[in-house]
């Protein structure tokens, strides 16, 4: 699909290129694409930080005694809490969904 | 003053990534067209990011595609963490044993060596069941256990 610029009603998604073989809009062809591009990939970055916390929260408990305990626990509740609060999230939009009826994502 | 900096930097980065991977095309031209003209050109890896790349080249995808290294440098971190953890708990018991020795048996030191050994010991051992923490948590929620440990970040057409 040719880009031509002197036509009317122009469509960016042609002209706009993402690669040697693909304009934009043969790959994001809906909003909903970006947001899953978004979605699926923060999990494994959440994960990764998830790993990075678990062990500095050993850290704390080696290095801070009584004082890093607090703090430790502190560190652990609140990574374990975001990601199960990340990993539900999904869940608790569907549930509103339905409850009121809306159509939330796919409208 | 600060966020306006911030936001500045990240709005220039915005651009300038619009600008190298989604030029506006040219009267008549076609995508494929498009893409020979390259505006911005090559932008290789630096030194010793490209060797961490070099370690995880192919990735499973073809000899020549280039791999993002940082998981093997999240794992050396790892690795050098567990290793300082070693050494601080192996530290931490000497001074435990030595203000024990060197006390005279009152209750305060007591209580002090036993929170330092308890709390070493409960560290190290979080620090070294991290990797089974993070296994059992990724085979609970994505039924999977290596999706934490062996991250695969994808595309927008998984």
């Amino acid at each position: 699909m040719a880009c031509d610029i002197s036509q009317r009603n122009l469509n960016l998604g042609d002209c706009y290129a993402l690669n040697s073989n693909q304009a934009v809009k043969d790959v994001y062809s809906t909003p909903a694409v970006l947001v899953n591009l978004i979605v699926r990939n923060i999990f494994v970055i959440a994960g990764i930080l998830l790993f990075f916390l678990i062990i500095y929260a050993g850290f704390l408990f080696i290095t801070g005694n009584v004082k890093g305990k607090e703090k430790a626990k502190e560190v652990l509740e609140a990574a374990l809490i975001g990601f199960l609060v990340m990993f539900g999230a999904f869940w608790i939009l569907q549930i509103i969904k339905v409850v009121t009826g809306t159509d939330i994502w796919t409208g | 003053m600060k966020i306006l900096g911030h936001s500045l930097f990240v709005l220039t980065f915005i651009a300038l990534g619009f600008y190298g991977f989604a030029r506006p095309a040219l009267a008549g031209a076609g995508v494929g067209v498009l893409a020979n003209q390259s505006v911005f050109g090559q932008v290789d890896a630096p030194p010793g990011v490209a060797e961490f790349n070099a370690q995880i080249r192919g990735g499973g995808v073809g000899p020549d595609v280039e791999g993002i290294g940082i998981i093997i440098f999240a794992s050396n971190l790892i690795r050098i963490a567990t290793i300082i953890a070693g050494l601080i708990v192996f530290f931490n018991f000497i001074k435990a044993g030595y203000s024990y020795i060197a006390s005279d048996g009152s209750t305060k030191v007591n209580e002090e060596v036993k929170n330092t050994l308890t709390y070493s010991i409960l560290g190290l051992v979080i620090i070294v069941a991290s990797y089974t923490i993070i296994a059992i948590i990724s085979l609970l929620l994505f039924g999977k256990a290596d999706f934490i440990l062996n991250p695969i970040i994808t595309g927008p057409t998984p």
